[in-house]
């Protein structure tokens, strides 16, 4: 909208490059959006199905939806499994990875066991923790913890890791104990990628959150997708889809920036 | 006075496997205010022979003292420059410089005094809030170098703090190093493996070969500090450097080589 305006103000004469650059890609980007949502109208207007709605019924079923108490009542359930499950993978892996970072023996015997979690599709460990622990709160908080702890773990790791070796050097030779080195060398050093595995972990976390309740312990979100499919309600069950995915991308959008402030001193995010 | 009597050092793997011998036997005394130069080879132990003074390793066998005290660890009599600058990315210019004074728990506004008076000294203020990534290779060395000055340290130990950075700046550097010790005098290690950067700072060469790390030989440089007017367009210098150069050659063509880190 802005670049808009400045073409307005300037007249017809040229723009400057950054302009010109800016406007052509919004006018992409605004372009690429009509074409799918017309593309999505005509398709499914062309191939009638019973889980197929265009793009207007979509929107239309969209509106109803976000006034809806019912959505706000699923959004709560899921997220709240979600929050406990990320806040809990959290503050358990990133101590794990500086251990794991730090003290090598540690890793070592550790090693074979985080690869393999952190290959293993988690999807397919869901029914494990059904049977174990049933289908309450509990479950949906597990699961969610185990998508984001892995990577969290990992990243953390490797961020110690991967720390200038001389910085430490550096501090030891300037007498830091070992409870100034973290303070002031392995913390900082550690914390963009420590920042990254959280942002990633987030991601997971929310994934899980979706993954669990269609898999298995139908509440929220995942129940109202699912009997909106049920009852045949394709406009519907493509608006809830629509939500899913603006929270995914205003969590991420949310998390991107307060890693950005937490490490303005880098160049650029890892 | 730093005494190195007979110090060996063997580097071991963690299986216990293989074993490098990185110093053998090393004698060498170095004097209070005395500028030495450790030259030698890339890989004959002129970084572990200065981490074993700062009390950043242990060695193998003999014995390192300072003052008559053995080394048991790094101290506040001792300040290491880094040649990679080892400058801490995520903090400005001068909490970098304040650094040691911080972990001394030197107060904020004192050791604020101490790094902003050094950082005037070395020609760099105005860039107490620039972060590191911001400045030239030399500007960071100037503030690795402010840093070590801040703790107020008897002995620099210098590991090729000049050797990442380009031949104009170097000069530069070695020039302002010079002024500052002159202003206040400095026990120094220099190690390099430039024969000029040697000739132009130390009062004496220790030269060393590789395989295992030896003194070969200790050259006292004819000139005094500060360098008189002129004098590295004397015969002498010249013929100093030379002679270096001949040994280094010597050394490679024995097993050792001469170029890298
Ligand atoms: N941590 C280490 N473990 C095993 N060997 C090492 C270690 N550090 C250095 N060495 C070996 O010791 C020798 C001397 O190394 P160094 O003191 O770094 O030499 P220089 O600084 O003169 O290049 C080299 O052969 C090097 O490979
Ligand atoms: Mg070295």
């Amino acid at each position: 909208m802005k670049s808009l305006r400045i073409w307005h103000e300037r007249g017809w004469k040229k723009p400057t490059p950054a302009q010109a650059d800016r406007l052509w890609k919004r006018s992409m980007q605004l372009l690429f959006f009509i074409v799918f949502f017309i593309v999505w109208e005509l398709f499914a207007r062309l191939n009638p199905g019973l889980l197929m709605a265009p793009f207007s019924r979509t929107v239309t079923a969209w509106l109803e939806l976000i006034v809806s108490p019912e959505l706000y009542d699923a959004l709560w359930t899921s997220n709240q499994a979600m929050l406990i499950g990320f806040a809990l993978a959290t503050i358990t892996a990133i101590p794990l990875g500086l251990l794991l970072g730090r003290l090598e023996r540690i890793e070592r015997f550790v090693d074979p066991y985080l690869n393999v979690l952190i290959v293993t599709p988690m999807s397919a460990i869901i029914p494990l923790i059904i049977i174990s622990i049933g289908i309450g709160l509990a479950a949906r908080v597990l699961v969610v913890y185990v998508f984001a702890f892995p990577i969290i773990v990992v990243n953390t790791r490797t961020g110690l890791k991967n720390l200038e070796p001389t910085l430490i050097e550096m501090a030891q030779a300037f007498g830091a104990s070992e409870l100034q080195l973290w303070k002031k060398i392995l913390l900082p050093g550690a914390t963009p990628a420590m920042m990254a595995g959280v942002r990633l972990g987030l991601g997971r976390a929310l994934s899980g959150m979706v993954v669990v309740e269609l898999l298995l312990v139908a509440v929220g979100l995942g129940r109202m997708l699912l009997s909106a499919m049920g009852f045949f309600q394709p406009a519907r069950m493509y608006a809830i889809i629509v939500v899913i995915i603006i929270e995914v991308v205003l969590v991420m959008s949310i998390a991107r920036r307060i890693e950005a402030r937490l490490i303005s001193w880098k160049p650029r995010l890892a | 006075m730093i005494e190195i009597n007979g110090c060996s050092k063997v580097y071991r793997s963690r299986d216990g496997t293989r074993e490098v011998q990185a110093l053998d036997r090393v004698h060498l005394t170095i004097a209070e205010k005395e500028f030495v130069a450790l030259l030698g080879p890339s890989g004959c132990g002129k970084t572990t022979l200065l981490k074993i003074i700062g009390g950043l390793l242990s060695w193998t066998e003999g014995d390192v003292r300072i003052d008559g005290k053995k080394v048991t660890g790094p101290g506040p009599d001792r300040a290491l420059v880094f040649q990679n600058f080892a400058l801490m990315p995520w903090a400005n210019v001068l909490t970098n410089v304040a650094f040691g004074l911080e972990l001394k728990g030197v107060p904020k506004e004192a050791r604020t005094g101490t790094a902003m008076r050094l950082l005037e000294k070395i020609g760099l203020a105005g860039f107490e809030s620039a972060y590191p990534r911001h400045l030239s290779g030399g500007m960071q060395q100037r503030v690795g170098l402010a840093r070590a000055l801040a703790v107020n340290p008897v002995t620099l130990l210098m590991d090729e703090p000049f050797g990442a950075l380009d031949a104009q700046t170097r000069r530069l550097m070695q020039d302002d190093l010079l002024r500052l010790l002159d202003q206040e005098p400095k026990t120094v290690v220099f190690v390099t493996h430039g024969m000029d950067e040697a000739v132009r700072l130390a009062d004496r060469i220790v030269l060393m070969s590789a395989r295992p790390g030896r003194v070969s030989e200790i050259i006292d440089v004819p000139f005094g500090r500060p360098r008189p007017a002129g004098y590295d367009s004397e015969p002498v210098f010249n013929e100093l450097k030379n002679y270096l150069w001949e040994k280094l050659k010597a050394m490679q063509t024995d097993g050792g080589k001469v170029n890298g880190g």
